[in-house]
């Protein structure tokens, strides 16, 4: 009984900062069924500076779907943007899986001089903002003729560190005897990668995905930086040129954002939850 | 199996964003507006002028016959068009005789009525005239009358005083106090006629202020110049109230000037007998003698009465004390002014100057209110108010100096009696008080004779009084000329048979008889009269009017397409009273062309000079300030891609007309591209699709 008890006040105790954290996913769901008039008085004090304080209800007075209606028939913008964000994500994802997994096999798997060098100098690259790298990549970029274009964002992030890093935990885990006798069989290294490295690292790989998808997706600093063709930009730029009068266009373009980190996000979990725990196993 | 369903999901996640992808896009295309782009060209701006209107008749001919006369017959319609001499309509023969019987008939009557207006004023004249006589010689035998009594009375004092003076030099008393009872005697006479004067004064005075009074109140019935008159009638008391305050010593003077000024007929003759400063009669040394003669206008017919006036006047010779009888001035009508005197003022209340009013000024004037007649009279008397008071004071100042004078004289006397015998006393007492009667009837007699001088004079002016004027005769005269025209003209109808026939060639316009009834006051035919030709009344809108002016060659084609003029000159152009936003342009159409009635349109076409950049007037746009603007298009960066926006160029037009419009160089050049088309509406900002 009092084990039950605990356990209550635990939950309950619990169910406070859960409510914190997803009341940002109810606030953006519930505005997605209100009027623009009804935005207007919640909002109007924060962003468009009338009198009085903002407030919010989560339940609508007079919930409608022209918010929905008019993302999805009336704002090309969005799939435009949509559609760039996903060419992005993918085209990253894709680079990475081609060049990030082989480069995390190598560093885990094959011994050569200056090795330890070289992961050192991934782990450095990895740690450094973008802040850091904006200036010489945008140098290289134009050198390129890259600038204000997709690849210009996609080039970059496929040679990311960050995936090579949790891959190379995955592949470093795998035992030695594994490979002993793939070799003793007489698979050569490329046939040990596909066949043995691949499938076993394969949790890795989905969940240095899922980490790279999450991050790509909402991917807004390199897009500012790089592109100037308002056409190429990616969905995470669609909100900042939501002003009050589309609100509640903000509010759904919000929802339908999430809605494909959400489904990745429950596709991937267990992927996920090893890739961070990867993460976070010291050397 | 889980992880299948998430699969599934985002399948379906994405084939529906495929989906909205499509159906976005399709409805972000069908929102577009497909436009037409054109460069600004270099034409020139035709302005087309047209309007229609009306052809009007350059002139309309009204027939007019008698009023009252019954139409027999009426031959023409409206619309018709009728030559000269051509027959309109036709009179009852019998009933245009009855109208010339009846018309003599009230001729005959005016006639009869003339004659009766003539008469009457014969009788009336005559009445008036034996009236005016009567009166003059009623003012004659009163004048005789006073006369022969003031002689007797005088013949009574002077034998008084003779036997007085007889006694007193039988009973042979001092000479000194003879001479202080002479001299006493002396200063008492002198009282006595001063107090006479004075009394004549006021009478005379009280005589003046009735007349002006009268004068004034007539003259104010008369109408509007009553005002005036009266005002000249107040004037003229101011004048005379001016010279009533001159010294009292000379009061005679003043009188007599005064009289003299005011009446023109006066004649004043002084001293004929007995009299002057060189008189030996001390009795007679004061004694004014005045005769007056009194002229009676020939035209008043009253010689008889005239030639009594001067009989009585001259054979009497009479010594009146202090007597001055004016001549009276009346209406030249009954007086003839004396030619001495005929240059002299007109009379108080009588004058006429140019200021006077005519009868007809008189009988627009309302009548003037009892009110306003004893304001008048007020006025007048007020006037006069000083004068009479002082005029009295004068009398009353007399009567006391003559009764002091007198009580002087009595008791020089009563002393000289004291000194005598009771029994010769007594004698000389009743001779003294006979002298003293004598003395008092005397005076009587001389006031009794100016009353009775004064009462006559007003009796012969009111006589000659001039009646009110009466214009009945002037009337019937006029209305017997008037019927006598309409005789005429009856007779002219029944010389013709009572035809009516068109004076011109023309189109009957308006019929306003009737077959049966009687002809209308008014016209009875209205003929469009087609030997003045006609033209062509077309409206226009004012903001046109720029494109036209007086003398522009037009081309004018009738309603139906027939018939097609071309270049005929603009005659004028004017403002539409109904309407100011219309003007009205006149055109002279060329006879026989079109006829009058029919309906035309009127056009014109001027081009201006070429302008550089036209372009369709549906390529111009107008904001909420009235300014014009054009709509440019240019490429945009979008998140669509590359699309044409369009932008505002604002722009000056220089001209235009229904389909161009010329614009002022500057903001746009030709090689610009505008929109020109457009299949929905397209506003700044508008993202547009260039379709050619």
């Amino acid at each position: 009984m009092k084990r039950k008890i605990r356990n209550f006040v635990i939950t309950c105790l619990l169910c406070i900062p859960a409510a914190v954290t997803v009341f940002p996913v109810l606030f953006a769901l519930s505005g997605v069924f209100m009027s623009g008039y009804e935005l207007k008085q919640y909002l109007g004090p924060v962003l468009a500076g009338t009198d009085g304080m903002a407030r919010w209800s989560l339940i609508p007075r007079i919930p409608t779907l022209a918010p929905l209606v008019e993302l999805l028939i009336d704002s090309p913008q969005f799939f435009v943007m949509f559609w760039n964000s996903v060419k992005l994500t993918l085209g990253i994802l894709a680079g990475q899986l081609l060049v990030g997994v082989p480069a995390a096999w190598g560093l885990a798997r094959f011994s050569f001089p200056g090795r330890k060098l070289l992961y050192t100098l991934y782990l450095v690259l990895m740690l450094m903002p973008f802040q850091v790298l904006m200036l010489p990549q945008y140098i290289v970029l134009d050198r390129l003729s890259l600038l204000d274009t997709h690849a210009g964002i996609i080039l970059p992030a496929v040679f990311s560190t960050f995936p090579v890093f949790i891959m190379y935990r995955f592949f470093h885990g795998i035992p030695e005897a594994v490979l002993e006798a793939a070799r003793i069989d007489g698979a050569d290294n490329l046939q040990i990668f596909l066949r043995i490295g691949i499938p076993l690292g394969s949790a890795g790989i989905v969940s240095a995905m899922i980490l790279g998808f999450l991050e790509y997706w909402n991917l807004i600093e390199q897009p500012m930086t790089y592109l100037k063709t308002r056409a190429l930009w990616p969905l995470s730029l669609f909100l900042p040129e939501i002003g009050l009068d589309e609100a509640g266009t903000g509010f759904t373009a919000a929802v339908m954002m999430l809605i494909p980190a959400l489904l990745v996000f429950l596709g991937g979990q267990d992927y996920l939850e090893q890739g961070i725990a990867a993460a976070a196993v010291k050397e | 199996m889980r992880r299948s369903k998430l699969a599934g999901m985002t399948g379906m996640f994405l084939v529906l964003m495929i989906l909205f992808t499509v159906l976005s896009r399709a409805a972000d295309s069908a929102g577009i507006a497909n436009v037409t782009l054109g460069r600004p060209q270099n034409m020139m701006i035709a302005h087309e002028v047209r309007g229609t209107g009306r052809v009007e008749q350059n002139q309309e001919r009204a027939v007019i016959t008698e009023a009252g006369q019954r139409v027999a017959a009426v031959y023409v319609n409206e619309g018709q068009q009728v030559e000269e001499g051509e027959l309109l309509f036709e009179l009852d023969l019998d009933s245009l005789k009855e109208n010339i019987l009846a018309q003599r008939q009230e001729i005959r009557k005016l006639e009869l009525q003339l004659q009766d207006v003539s008469s009457q004023e014969s009788v009336s004249e005559k009445r008036r005239a034996n009236e005016q006589a009567q009166a003059a010689e009623n003012y004659s035998l009163s004048a005789s009358r006073a006369s022969v009594s003031l002689s007797h009375a005088q013949e009574n004092l002077e034998k008084a005083k003779k036997e007085l003076k007889e006694y007193r030099e039988k009973e042979g008393g001092s000479v000194e106090d003879t001479l202080a009872e002479q001299e006493l005697e002396q200063v008492c006479e002198e009282c006595s006629a001063a107090y006479i004067q004075a009394q004549q004064d006021l009478h005379t005075l009280q005589w003046r202020i009735e007349k002006a009074v009268d004068d004034a109140l007539r003259q104010a019935g008369q109408g509007s110049a009553s005002g005036k008159l009266a005002e000249n009638a107040l004037r003229q008391g101011e004048q005379e109230g001016a010279s009533a305050e001159e010294p009292e010593g000379e009061a005679d003077q003043v009188l007599s000037d005064s009289l003299a000024e005011t009446v023109p007929n006066t004649q004043i003759k002084t001293g004929s007998a007995g009299m002057g400063e060189g008189s030996k009669d001390p009795d007679l040394d004061t004694i004014l003698t005045a005769d007056f003669e009194v002229n009676i206008s020939e035209s008043a017919a009253l010689p008889a009465q005239e030639k009594t006036a001067e009989m009585n006047a001259e054979s009497s010779d009479i010594q009146i004390d202090d007597i001055i009888i004016e001549e009276i001035g009346l209406d030249n009508n009954q007086w003839n002014p004396d030619t001495e005197s005929g240059g002299g003022l007109p009379g108080p209340g009588l004058e006429s100057d140019g200021t006077e009013n005519s009868p007809a000024e008189n009988n627009t004037a309302p009548p003037p209110t009892q009110q306003e007649l004893d304001r008048i009279e007020q006025e007048v008397r007020s006037q006069y108010a000083a004068d009479l008071e002082a005029a009295e004071q004068a009398v009353a100042d007399a009567l006391a100096e003559k009764q002091k004078a007198e009580a002087a004289l009595e008791d020089c006397r009563q002393k000289m009696l004291a000194a005598h015998g009771s029994q010769s006393a007594e004698q000389e007492q009743q001779l003294i008080d006979a002298v003293k009667a004598a003395q008092m009837a005397y005076e009587d007699a001389v006031i009794a004779a100016n009353e009775a001088s004064v009462t006559g004079k007003r009796q012969v002016e009111t006589a000659g009084l001039p009646e009110a004027e009466n214009s009945t005769g002037d009337i019937y005269e006029l209305d017997l000329v008037q019927k006598k025209r309409e005789l005429s003209r009856l007779k002219k109808l029944k010389k013709v048979k009572g035809k009516i026939k068109a004076p011109v060639d023309g189109i009957v316009t308006g019929v306003h008889v009737t077959t049966g009834e009687q002809t209308p006051n008014g016209t009875a035919v209205m003929l469009a009269d087609l030997t003045k030709g006609c033209r062509l009344t077309a409206e226009i809108p004012q903001d046109q009017e720029k494109y036209i002016g007086r003398g522009d060659l037009v081309t004018v084609k009738s309603g139906d397409g027939k018939t097609t003029l071309e270049e005929l000159p603009v005659e004028s152009i004017a403002a539409k009273a109904e309407d100011e936003s219309v003007r009205l342009v006149t055109v002279q159409i060329p006879e026989g062309r079109l006829q009058p009635g029919t309906t035309a349109e009127l056009s014109l076409t001027k081009k201006s000079a070429a302008y550089p950049l036209c372009i369709p007037l549906a390529a111009l746009y107008l904001d909420e300030k009235n300014q014009t603007y054009v709509l440019a298009v240019q490429e945009i960066n979008s998140v669509l891609g590359t699309e044409m926006q369009a932008f505002k160029v604002m722009v000056t037009v220089e001209d235009r007309n229904d389909r161009y419009a010329a614009l002022a160089q500057g903001s746009i050049n030709s090689s610009q591209n505008v929109i020109v088309s457009s299949d929905r509406p397209v506003s700044e900002g508008s993202r547009v699709r260039v379709v050619s």
